[in-house]
């Protein structure tokens, strides 16, 4: 019997010992992780020197600077030699000097006038083409339905005229969309199945039938605008791929050279949205020459990275995502003497990056080294539209399918001492799951959120890849972008509070070999 | 974002409002106010938006629905009349990315606006007497007190006439878009003579095109608008009572919407919107 006792006592000790030996050792990085470090970098990141940080510009590359330092300091590892990953952006304008249409057949030739009969699409080539036209109705193959304007169609190398929208538009008992449209109303969906069948560039009309208003639809180019800004054009992320075709929205002058009327086209759209067979044919005679000349203005920023070996054999090449945005937006270059200019973004989202950086300090200082491997990154432009994560998405650094989690701190410095928001928390089961019992050491006040933002931030670019990705967050407040998100308003016992959660969850991610399901369609 | 889209929604429902409705065998068409006479009028709204980015469409839909009571208070010897203008019911639904967001109140003091108009239902000026916080969340007031435009003449049917309108609406810092300018060119036709609920009424229809520049600030972004639409419609004028009992107008309408400062985009819309005012003599 007393031998026995001896045998569980050794038993259970053998089994309870590198569990508290485990707890141990987080609790010691745990410790790293404190109000005052935390403060340093808010105050730095968040200081008027960085004026709010705007993506791209000279001042968050400062930001981007600091953060690739500290990280350079706590001995992270660079990715291809670097701890940059260089993010390209880019905005257009319309040369309209060198967009031209003409229409020539039958006898006629013309030239149309910018603006008023033709609009280049947002989408288009820079470039030009010079080919037959041929109409293709609505411009939707629909195999659900049945349903195909290109069928027995030969576009190759010519330019589809199609019309917008889809048969039955206001129709509720259309096998489309009906009032609400499907996807094949969408003009990237037009276009694409343009591309598709061959097409070398294409016209888009409004459909005469339910619109009264048949002018050009189109991209409000700056150049084609007095009143709107010509200096301050919207940034996009480099999405062009090289297979772009001309593209033009065209209006009633366009239809009335090709079909001779208005009532023409109409007659077509009548029996095509009635009969839903397509009518599509050659405009025999036509041939249009579409030029669509942009202007563009290239830039580029970067997301910042460090990165720690996994140790284990099996599992080391998997990974676990830690990250944030560190940009915010700017300031107000028209400003009143003596008034707060600057967008120091404080919470949004100095605190979220300072997490992070404290977090790859706790984890640096550690002993043992995480059996999976961890990535540090801080994205930029997160601000302007996800832009750093879409791109990191796009363009992973570690493969996709090995990334076994994304953990986001966006805004965690605010609402009191002692709440936490997990935003995607009923589509990420498992690993909130894993957050809420690491929780139970912590301490923090879980409050379920309406989901509502969970589109917001950088997880989500992560999430839509197939990755378990969430948000953690202590929520929205008065001062959300406005000059008032200071310094002097973070509550970092909060700030590290959540950090110190995140760290522990994230080191339990890294040394473990479990996975996380992720419910999509919720 | 989604709380842009909403202001836009609304900002252009009162728009909408302001300038989808228009102004009627030979038959005086002039606005002959008596002083002590009131009129209930029930305005509907449909809106349908569609905002478009990068060949991806968010369609967001709108119903405003709003009875007003006038009541004019005095009218000069030039004709010109005073109307004290009160909102008795608003109710307005907004469906966008797939939620819905209601508005209602029926509760609003007494006298909201006070309006001066001319005999061809031009507004002369227009005053918020109910400075109340509650109804400010209303929006821009101009939007409620707009008559149709009549000639002030006689007209005999089958005549068409123009008339070319441009108003400048300053809706105060405020309000996101604070100025507006929308520029009209009209072409009316008075049809005939019609019976319509025993009474006889003549049916003015017209066709417009328009044109509309904003600008204005949000959260310390510049935003700016430019579009253009074209508007067709027809109303009913009861020549005894004076008065346009009826109206139906659809614009369509393209537009941008431009943000410029922290953040830079634009936003293309298109509009489509359905109008119907009845008004009885109480």
């Amino acid at each position: 019997m007393k031998r026995s006792l001896l045998l569980v006592i050794i038993i259970t000790l053998c089994f309870s010992f590198p569990e508290k030996l485990f707890s141990q050792r987080v609790e010691k990085g745990e410790r790293r992780i404190t109000n005052e470090l935390l403060k340093e970098y808010i105050d730095f990141l968040a200081s008027d020197s960085l004026l709010g940080r705007r993506a791209p510009g000279n001042e968050l590359d400062l930001a981007a600077d600091y953060i690739a330092a500290q990280f350079e300091k706590f001995k992270l590892d660079k990715i291809n030699g670097s701890y940059f990953q260089t993010v390209g952006f880019y905005s257009q304008n319309l040369d309209t000097q060198n967009s031209f249409l003409k229409i020539s057949g039958n006898n006629t030739s013309k030239e149309y006038q910018l603006k008023t009969d033709f609009i280049p699409f947002e989408m288009t080539l820079n470039g030009s083409v010079k080919a037959e036209i041929v109409f293709a109705g609505y411009g939707i193959t629909a195999p659900e339905y049945n349903y195909d304007d290109y069928n027995g169609l030969d576009v190759k190398g010519k330019i589809v005229l199609v019309l917008r929208h889809e048969p039955g538009e206001n129709d509720t008992t259309s096998v489309f969309g009906g009032k609400n449209e499907s996807k094949y109303s969408f003009l990237a969906t037009k276009l694409e199945n343009a591309k598709k069948h061959g097409a070398s560039g294409l016209l888009l009309v409004t459909d005469p039938i339910n619109h009264i208003m048949l002018k050009p639809q189109g991209y409000p180019w700056p150049s084609l605008s007095k009143l709107l800004p010509q200096d301050n054009l919207p940034i996009q992320l480099d999405k062009r791929d090289g297979s772009e075709i001309p593209v033009a929205q065209v209006g009633e002058n366009i239809i009335k050279q090709l079909f001779g009327s208005v009532d023409s086209l109409k007659k077509i759209q009548i029996t095509i949205d009635k009969t839903l067979k397509p009518n599509s044919f050659p405009l025999a005679g036509f041939n249009c020459d579409l030029s669509t000349r942009l202007t563009y203005k290239e830039y580029s920023s970067k997301n910042v990275v460090g990165f720690i070996k996994g140790t284990d054999e099996k599992t080391g090449d998997e990974l676990v995502v830690i990250g944030g945005h560190y940009d915010h937006v700017g300031y107000n270059k028209e400003h009143k003497a003596g008034e707060d200019y600057i967008y120091n973004g404080a919470d949004d989202n100095a605190s979220g990056t300072a997490g992070v950086m404290a977090i790859a300090k706790a984890f640096t200082s550690m002993k043992q080294k995480p059996r999976r491997s961890v990535l540090f990154i801080l994205f930029t432009a997160e601000e302007m539209g996800l832009y750093g994560s879409a791109y990191y998405s796009n363009h992973p650094l570690f493969p996709l399918d090995k990334t076994v989690a994304m953990l986001n701190l966006d805004m965690i410095g605010r609402n009191g001492n002692d709440t936490l928001n997990i935003e995607g928390a009923s589509i990420n089961p498992d690993l909130t799951a894993l957050i809420l019992k690491e929780n139970e050491s912590v301490g923090l006040k879980y409050v379920p959120s309406g989901e509502d933002m969970f589109g917001r931030s950088d997880h989500y670019n992560f999430f839509v890849k197939g990755i378990s990705g969430v948000d953690i967050t202590s929520g929205l407040h008065k001062d959300y972008h406005t000059v008032r998100d200071n310094p002097n308003t973070i509550n970092h016992t909060k700030a590290t509070r959540i950090s110190r959660l995140i760290f522990r969850t994230t080191w339990s991610i890294a040394n473990d070999n479990k996975y996380f399901k992720i419910l999509k369609n919720k | 974002m989604k709380r842009v889209f909403l202001t836009l929604t609304l900002l252009f429902v009162f728009v909408i409002t302001s300038n989808a409705s228009f102004g009627q065998e030979s038959v005086m068409l002039k606005y002959n106010f008596k002083e002590g006479k009131s009129f209930k009028t029930t305005m509907n709204l449909t809106n349908e938006m569609v905002q478009s980015m990068m060949g991806q469409e968010m369609k967001a839909t709108s119903n405003v629905g709003v009875v007003s009571e006038y009541k004019i208070s005095k009218v000069d010897a030039k004709n010109n009349a005073t109307a004290l203008v009160t909102i008795l019911d608003l109710a307005a639904t907004t469906v966008a990315m797939g939620k819905e967001d209601v508005v209602k109140k029926s509760d609003f003091k007494k006298e909201n606006i006070c309006a001066e108009y001319d005999q061809t239902g031009k507004s002369i000026s227009g005053k918020l007497i109910d400075t109340t916080e509650d109804f400010s969340k209303v929006g821009s007031f101009q939007g409620f007190v707009k008559l149709q435009a009549l000639p002030a003449r006689e007209v005999k049917v089958g005549e068409v006439w123009n008339e070319k309108q441009i108003d400048t609406v300053n809706n105060g810092p405020s309000n996101p878009m604070s100025l507006m300018t929308t520029a009209m060119e009209t072409e009316y036709t008075l049809v005939g003579k019609e019976m319509r609920e025993g009474k006889n009424v003549y049916k003015i229809s017209y066709k417009s095109s328009m044109e509309l520049a904003g600008k204005g600030k949000q959260m310390n972004m510049d935003l700016f608008l430019e579009g253009t639409g074209e508007v067709t419609g027809f109303f009913y004028f009861d020549p005894t009572a004076s008065i346009v009992v009826y109206s139906e107008g659809n614009t369509e309408m393209n537009s941008t919407i431009t943000v410029s400062g922290q953040q830079n985009m634009s936003i293309p819309m298109t509009q489509k919107v359905k109008v119907i005012s009845t008004t009885v003599e109480l």
